[in-house]
């Protein structure tokens, strides 16, 4: 019986690992609190451990104030936040988010790395970035460095969002609105997808360089909207007269220390 | 609307002025050297005009940012997630100032513009000109460029010529009527021998109106439709002098984001103020720019155009292709 047993669990075994190891795919490298994972397509989901393999094809689902780190190959990480839905394409480096929030990093002089969701498709070598989707509501694009291309299926609605720039827009939608700018390094800091127990950015040089250059972007001026973490929830801070870019890094840093910008009003 | 209804209230004398300029021109005796220099300053006009370094499809002169979007979510747990994101506003840097130069390099099938006898050449027509457009309000703007072209011709070097050009108007853009452009201004053009710029063998003065109606397909492509009209009031020697009214349909696509390729078509109908001459021309600009950077680009342009006039001695068809570099600098 126990011969039998143990004949099985090998077989099992061996049958996963022979399917796990169909397409590149990649590796969880940090997973934090409950993670589920299904490392192939259609396999049933199951707790998902450090190291486990993830096929293309595969996907993962995280618990609420979960987190999930994927590394591929050449070096491109994928973050997922809590209240996750994803996984990857069935083509190599692509990343297919149903739900909550991912980190996302392409090396540069590798294969582009694919963002896609409801539609809209984020294109990315030598780039950092989030991309956040809520049901049908909103999908949220913040590029960290580097740049991305947007696109959706309508032939020729493409942009560039560069470091600092913020897309909110509609899943499904064919049309693409412009981008607009947010604080880079005050976001880089109170991230945690970039923080909360990861290892460094390998990219982490070139989105400090990216937050240099924009506190030096005389044209660049601070207002008082913010919007905290996930949503589109607009809040209204207390004004602050820092304008200039030193002002603004100062301000930045000061935010850091705090436990945050305290909202005065929130409006929708 | 103010230039459309002033010039509406002044048509009669505008017209006075054609007429009077036109029983002059009857009535004095030409001898046949100065027809001739007139016939060549007509079609000098003609030439500087579909040899012009090609204007393309006008774009809004500021660079607008908007992005908003009215589906919130509520918050939940994981907030935290994706960092704070404080929201910066870029401050409009309005530059009001375009230097622009260009070296085209064309060929031409028909170089005198004739009805027979046609004649090939080749040109090379390099220009220069500075443009200011100060922003009066937030639709208005002016409008006042000077440049100079010059045009060199391979085969007959006779016919080389340079042309001068002072632009004074406003543009204003009406949002609220999908976004319609009128323009209305001063024009003066003086022509002149390309290697003696004192030369001048023809001026003209003239008043323009225009507009221009933009519908937008998606991000990449845009169809126009315009008229624009041109009163000739001044013109030394007078007889070439002419009134041009014409309508354009024009599309332009970005094909990648620095290849855009455009097509123009428009009909002309061109009233000299001489002897009751009226030419109907019809001209199918095709161009191609490739954006090296924000400054530099390369064109490609081909011109078909064929001229009808109730007098046959000035009807002739003509096609031009060009490249040309250019160098476009925004102060």
């Amino acid at each position: 019986m126990l011969g039998l047993a143990l004949s099985l669990f090998v077989g099992l075994a061996v049958v996963r690992g022979a399917v796990v190891s169909e397409g590149p795919g990649g590796r969880l490298t940090r997973i934090t609190k409950g993670v589920q994972l299904a490392p192939v397509r259609n396999a049933p989901l199951r707790t998902a451990s450090l190291h486990d393999r993830i096929a293309d094809g595969g996907s993962i689902r995280t618990g609420a104030e979960a987190r999930a780190e994927v590394t591929f190959p050449d070096g491109a990480v994928a973050r997922f936040g809590g209240k996750s839905v994803g996984g990857l394409g069935a083509r190599a480096q692509v990343i297919e988010l149903k739900e909550g929030a991912v980190l996302f990093q392409a090396p540069k002089g590798t294969t582009r790395m694919k963002v896609e969701t409801g539609g809209i498709t984020v294109e990315a070598r030598g780039t950092t970035g989030i991309m956040e989707r809520h049901e049908n509501l909103y999908v949220k694009i913040l590029v960290l460095e580097g740049t991305a291309r947007v696109f959706t299926n309508k032939v020729g609605e493409s942009i560039l969002v560069t470091p600092g720039q913020m897309l909110i827009t509609k899943p499904g939608t064919t049309t693409l609105p412009e981008a607009v700018h947010f604080d880079l390094g005050h976001l880089y800091k109170t991230s945690l997808l970039v923080n909360a127990g990861f290892a460094p950015l390998a990219r982490k040089n070139e989105i400090l360089r990216a937050i240099k250059e924009q506190e030096s972007d005389p044209a660049l001026i601070r207002t008082n909207l913010v919007i905290y973490g996930r949503g589109t929830l607009v809040n209204l801070v207390a004004p602050t007269p820092a304008a200039s870019p030193s002002a603004r890094a100062a301000s930045s840093a000061a935010a850091q220390a705090s436990p945050g910008l305290v909202p005065t009003t929130r409006r929708k | 609307m103010t230039h459309l209804r002033f010039l509406g209230k002044h048509r009669g004398v505008l017209i006075g002025i054609g007429f009077i300029l036109a029983v002059l021109a009857l009535v004095l005796p030409l001898d046949a050297q100065t027809v001739q220099a007139v016939n060549q300053a007509g079609q000098a006009q003609d030439r500087a005009e579909l040899l012009r370094t090609p204007a393309t499809l006008r774009e809004d002169p500021t660079d607008e940012e908007t992005g908003t979007d009215s589906s919130h979510a509520v918050a939940s747990p994981n907030d935290p997630d994706l960092g704070e994101q404080a929201i910066l506003k870029r401050a409009e840097n309005y530059q009001a100032f375009t230097f622009y130069t260009s070296a085209p390099i064309s060929y031409t099938s028909n170089v005198a513009l004739t009805r027979n006898g046609e004649e090939y050449d080749f040109l090379f027509t390099p220009s220069v000109g500075i443009n200011y457009a100060p922003r009066i309000t937030r639709t208005l703007y002016g409008s006042i460029s000077l440049s100079q072209q010059f045009f060199y011709y391979d085969r007959f070097g006779e016919l080389d010529f340079a042309s001068f050009d002072v632009h004074a108007g406003l543009v204003y853009y009406l949002p609220a009527l999908h976004n319609l452009l009128l323009r209305a201004g001063y024009d003066f053009n003086r022509l002149t021998s390309s290697d003696d710029l004192g030369d001048e063998f023809f001026s003209d003065h003239s008043f323009v109106v225009g507009g221009e109606l933009p519908f937008r397909i998606g991000r990449a492509q845009q169809i126009s439709v315009g008229a624009d009209f041109d009163f000739s009031v001044a013109a030394d020697p007078e007889p070439p002098a002419r009134h041009d009214y014409s309508g354009f349909v024009g599309y332009s696509v970005n094909l990648t984001r620095a290849l855009t390729a455009s097509a123009v078509a428009r009909i002309a109908i061109r009233d000299y103020v001489e002897d009751g001459r009226t030419d109907v021309s019809g001209i199918l600009a095709l161009s191609a720019n490739y954006r090296f950077t924000k400054w530099l680009s390369a064109n490609a342009i081909s011109t078909f155009a064929t001229n009808d006039s109730n007098r046959d001695v000035f009807d002739y068809d003509v096609a031009n292709l060009g490249a040309a570099l250019s160098l476009n600098l925004r102060f």
